[in-house]
């Protein structure tokens, strides 16, 4: 028996195939488009998600013959507005659309942040459903008024492969249109941005079956006839939930271009002050899996290199090369310390006006001692929103990092020293992917998608920090930290005074 | 006007930390020759630094033969004078035989003199009597290092010259002390201009451990037949006062006048305005802001100072700049729109001289965002210089109660310098001429020299009388202003003090390596 997961991300998607132990034996993607119609717009043809699926599943090749059931993994936020006959009314609108920063802030006013936050577990931003939908209801009055049904993009997916209109909470939540105690959808959020309660499919477990395959897609699909296809998650929960932390009381710091926190929980835990996301879980909490799950986010972490070498040393030099350039560095930089706001920052701080800085030059400082404060400054960040996850939610028993960035050296010896605590290496690869297919495996054979990722999941030898690193961090940290606000205190109004704004 | 001929030839002779210069100047201020010859220098131990006292003044002789070798008719030549970098001179037995070590001028080894001498006078007040504060290079720490360190030595020891005057009575001239100088050696008292007898009894010294107090431009002697065979020079030729080297280089760029000011641009920058009378508010002790008696007679400057200046700009160009060539580097920084995208930098790569000294200072970039690119980043840099220059500028003219600074003389500019002229222009919102003297210091004592000579009636007429070429870089446009104007006064003038207790953390974690010397 093998499972397909299908991760429907921003750029591509993935299909992959998994045996019963978790082991990955076929693997292919399919890249679509992003359309920027006008500024600040992020487009998808939802078309073009079919022809990829269907085409990065004729890659799998002869692997597609034992597949037993199929799991979905999605892009989250997203909108695909349908009419009356399920027809697309408009190109799907992704997280990345900014178009809806006017009405965020209409509906941060006229309901309040807090009481936002209250209800749906995280603030609201540009991208999320919600917001678009309002957006949407003011510039595109002729597309508001055909609406009947909208989807989330997998949701959408789903729909062509089996017919079937479904959603689920962990992608769900991230619409901003469901209640964070319930795992449903929000009458008071829907009635806020005046939707109609008609339009949102029914929620069910992630691992229910949401239908079978159709027969012309499972024919041009190359698939056994009639296959289940589970309810599925947000790429963002699935990839957690592989690593193997639900059910081992871990929290995730997940290293990609920015950084994320990611933990699960058996309560719908709320920070007030909105400085994260709580939202449903792709879990089942009737089973005693937690239901919830709290992620921080930083805006930049591995971006900060490609800032660093792309824009500021103009080289042509691959990312590990600059970072075994820098283990020549010691922990702490020689005393340089990164603020790495390069574009804001969300967790702990929601000050979107903040900028980055390099502070403690001296002329002994060169590029490489950049390369590693940028790698410091940002895990200080991460260490932040680690803090924030924790104070929220306990002490967490275990850290569990991932991403590729481990490879390097200076990242492993960064994270360990300003997490302070040894951090476990996860091996899983593909993870969105793989929550996809574990959940797969879960709805067809009903055991907990959380005990089968236990099983599946696989990890290096903790990476145990060194007591003078420890120490050392932690002076610097302090400094960091302190340097936020007064970098604060002297920055703020400067760029708007001034109209300081780049090309 | 000059009652002299016009074919007078003046030598001025540059003794500095890197070379040793001369050159000839006709009354106009005309070079009829440049000789230069690169300094030695040793450093026994970490933190010292000299140079032999005979090399120096083979090397002096040398460089003036090659100079003179150069004029068709040396017997034109009426004048020399004299100058040298700061802390630094020779101890000297009664025969004049040197007795100790040539301490360089950024040599650090008085710790333990430093600390008896402050025991004694109080540092403040030190700031307040001489015009600079306490610090291991005076003069004065100096010799208490040599009476604490070489008793048999100290006993031979008749008097002290710096190393302008010694040369100078190496060629005949008298035993002579310069007051620009005398104000580096931390037992001057500026007001008075004369020996400060408190501070000298600090210093286990006496009066005439020094050579005679002198003004600038007055005639110490003549050439002597020693002076004249060792060098070339003609017997009688006068022989001029002149003094500390970023002085006479701004007297060079007639920086005399009340309010005159001079921004000399190098691995370091020295920001001078010329003064009446020395600033009697003892406030200005409180920031980095010296002061001094002019080599222009009765005249006094007040001086602020960027430690690492050009320092920045070769920094950024092998940190950020891919060591690509500083002229590219400025050319794409030229199309940066000025405030640099809000990106904006800190030069207190070494040390901090502005708003106050401060050796525990660090440097900083901040407003960083993901679109800020090299180009923004090398303007900021070249911006926080000229910010870091309107501090110096805006202290000296609210201490000295002049109307802010409107014309800048600027030295050591070169036309690869010019978009940060044009910076301090916007910034500073005055004139600035960039002056073609590539040669101030030495030119500034060849001045002197014609002041001893007659060939000037006085310092005002040697100014007046060598013309200098320059170009002049104006303000940019009236937004522009306004953009600098605010960064400098909501944000740039704050960063110190915001970020001085997160620097002093840092460098109690990271001790700055010292590296010696400017």
């Amino acid at each position: 028996m093998t499972w397909l997961g299908l991760d429907l991300g921003t750029s591509s998607v993935k299909a992959l195939v998994v045996s019963d132990e978790g082991m990955v034996l076929a693997s292919a993607t399919e890249s679509y488009p992003t359309l920027q119609p006008e500024a600040g717009a992020s487009e998808q043809d939802p078309a073009a998600w079919l022809r990829a699926t269907i085409r990065a599943v004729q890659g799998l090749d002869e692997h597609r013959s034992s597949i037993q059931a199929i799991g979905l993994s999605g892009q989250m936020h997203g909108t695909v507005c349908l009419g009356v006959d399920r027809n697309v009314l408009h190109p799907a609108i992704i997280w990345s659309d900014v178009r809806g920063a006017a009405a965020l802030e209409r509906l941060n006013t006229a309901i309040g942040h807090e009481a936002i936050v209250d209800e749906i577990g995280s603030p609201l931003a540009t991208g999320f459903q919600a917001v678009t939908l309002a957006w949407l209801r003011d510039a595109k009055p002729e597309v508001w008024n055909a609406i009947r049904t909208v989807l989330l993009p997998k949701d959408w997916l789903r729909l062509q492969l089996t017919g079937e209109l479904q959603s689920e909470p962990s992608d769900g939540a991230s619409t901003g249109l469901q209640a964070v105690r319930t795992r449903d959808w929000s009458p008071k959020m829907i009635g806020w941005i005046e939707a109609d309660d008609s339009w949102f499919a029914p929620v069910h477990a992630s691992n229910a079956s949401a239908g079978s395959l159709l027969p012309t897609l499972a024919a041009e699909m190359g698939l056994p006839d009639a296959i289940p296809v589970v309810a599925g998650g947000g790429d963002a929960p699935l990839a957690a939930l592989a690593t193997g932390i639900a059910s081992r009381d871990a929290v995730l710091l997940t290293l990609s271009s920015g950084a994320q926190v990611t933990r699960f929980a058996t309560t719908p835990l709320v920070d007030a002050a909105g400085r994260m996301h709580t939202f449903g879980s792709p879990l089942n909490p009737e089973v005693g899996e937690p239901g919830w799950y709290l992620m921080g986010a930083t805006m930049v972490a591995g971006s900060a290199l490609h800032w660093l070498r792309d824009a500021v040393l103009e080289t042509s030099r691959s990312i590990p090369d600059l970072l075994a350039a820098a283990e020549s560095v010691p922990a702490g930089s020689d005393g340089l310390i990164f603020l790495p706001y390069l574009a804001g920052e969300r967790t702990p701080l929601m000050d979107p006006l903040a900028r980055g800085a390099f502070f403690g030059l001296t002329a002994d400082h060169t590029w490489r001692h950049m390369v590693r404060a940028i790698v410091e400054g940002a895990v200080f960040a991460l260490r932040d929103a680690l803090d924030l996850v924790e104070a929220v939610s306990g002490p967490a028993g275990d850290v569990v990092v991932a991403g590729g960035a481990l490879r390097s050296p200076v990242w492993q010896q960064s994270v360990s020293a300003i997490v302070g605590r040894p951090v476990t290496p996860s091996r899983v690869v593909d993870q969105s992917a793989m929550g996809a297919a574990l959940l797969a495996a879960s709805g067809l054979t009903g055991v907990p998608a959380s005990t089968i990722a236990t099983a599946w999941a696989a990890f290096d030898d903790p990476i145990v920090p060194d007591a003078r690193a420890i120490d050392r961090m932690a002076e610097l940290r302090t400094i960091y930290a302190t340097l936020y606000d007064r970098h604060r205190e002297q920055f703020p109004t400067l760029a708007s005074t001034l109209g300081l704004v780049t090309d | 006007m000059s009652t002299h001929t016009p074919d007078a030839i003046l030598l001025g002779l540059d003794v500095g930390t890197t070379n040793v210069k001369a050159v000839a100047i006709d009354p106009s201020g005309n070079q009829l020759a440049l000789a230069s010859r690169p300094q030695a220098i040793a450093y026994p131990r970490p933190g010292w630094a000299e140079h032999d006292p005979e090399a120096v003044w083979t090397l002096a002789c040398e460089v003036l033969r090659d100079a003179i070798g150069q004029i068709a008719n040396s017997s034109r030549i009426v004048g020399i004078a004299v100058t040298s970098m700061g802390e630094a001179g020779v101890t000297l037995d009664r025969d004049g035989q040197p007795t100790g070590p040539l301490i360089a001028w950024f040599d650090r080894r008085t710790g333990q003199q430093v600390a008896r001498f402050s025991a004694q006078a109080d540092d403040r007040r030190l700031h307040a009597i001489t015009g600079s504060p306490m610090q291991p290079i005076l003069t004065a720490a100096k010799l208490m290092w040599l009476q604490d360190n070489d008793p048999v030595a100290w006993n031979r020891t008749e008097r002290f010259l710096n190393v302008s005057a010694w040369i100078a009575h190496r060629l005949g001239a008298d035993p002579a002390q310069d007051m620009s100088l005398a104000s580096r050696t931390g037992l001057f008292e500026l007001s008075t201009r004369r020996w400060h007898p408190e501070l000298l009894a600090a210093a286990n010294l006496r009066e005439n451990h020094f050579g005679s107090l002198s003004e600038g431009g007055t005639r110490i002697g003549s050439v002597s037949r020693f002076g004249s065979e060792a060098t070339g020079l003609p017997i009688g030729a006068a022989i001029g006062m002149a003094g500390h080297d970023h002085v006479v280089g701004a007297f060079a760029a007639g920086a005399i006048g009340r309010g005159d000011a001079a921004d000399s641009i190098g691995t370091a920058e020295g920001l001078l305005v010329a003064l009446d009378a020395p600033i009697a508010d003892p406030a200005i002790c409180e920031t980095g802001i010296t002061q001094g008696a002019h080599v222009a007679p009765g005249r006094y400057y007040a001086l602020g100072a960027v430690y690492s200046a050009g320092a920045s700009i070769a920094w950024a160009q092998r940190a950020i700049g891919s060591n690509r060539p500083v002229s590219d580097l400025i050319a794409e920084a030229g199309h940066i729109p000025a405030g640099s995208y809000g990106v904006m930098f800190v030069p207190h790569l070494q040390l901090a001289m502005l708003p106050h000294l401060d050796l525990e200072a660090r440097g900083a970039f901040i407003g960083l965002s993901t679109d800020t690119k090299t180009a923004a980043t090398f303007r900021a840099v070249l911006e926080g210089l000229a910010f870091e220059g309107r501090i110096a500028w805006d202290l000296i003219a609210r201490f000295a109660e002049l109307d802010r600074i409107t014309d800048v003389r600027v030295l050591g500019g070169t036309a690869q310098s010019d978009l940060l002229v044009a910076i301090k222009a916007s910034v500073a919102n005055a004139q600035h001429h960039v002056l073609q003297l590539e040669q101030a210091t030495a030119v500034g004592a060849a001045m002197l020299a014609g002041m001893a000579a007659g060939v000037y009636r006085d310092a005002d007429d040697a100014v007046t009388q060598v013309h200098t070429q320059s170009r002049v870089i104006e303000p940019g446009p009236a937004d522009e202003i306004a953009t600098y104007e605010t960064m400098y006064s909501t944000v740039y003038r704050n960063l110190y003090g915001a970020l001085r207790p997160l620097s002093h953390s840092l460098t109690r974690l990271f001790p700055i390596e010292s590296s010696g010397h400017a």
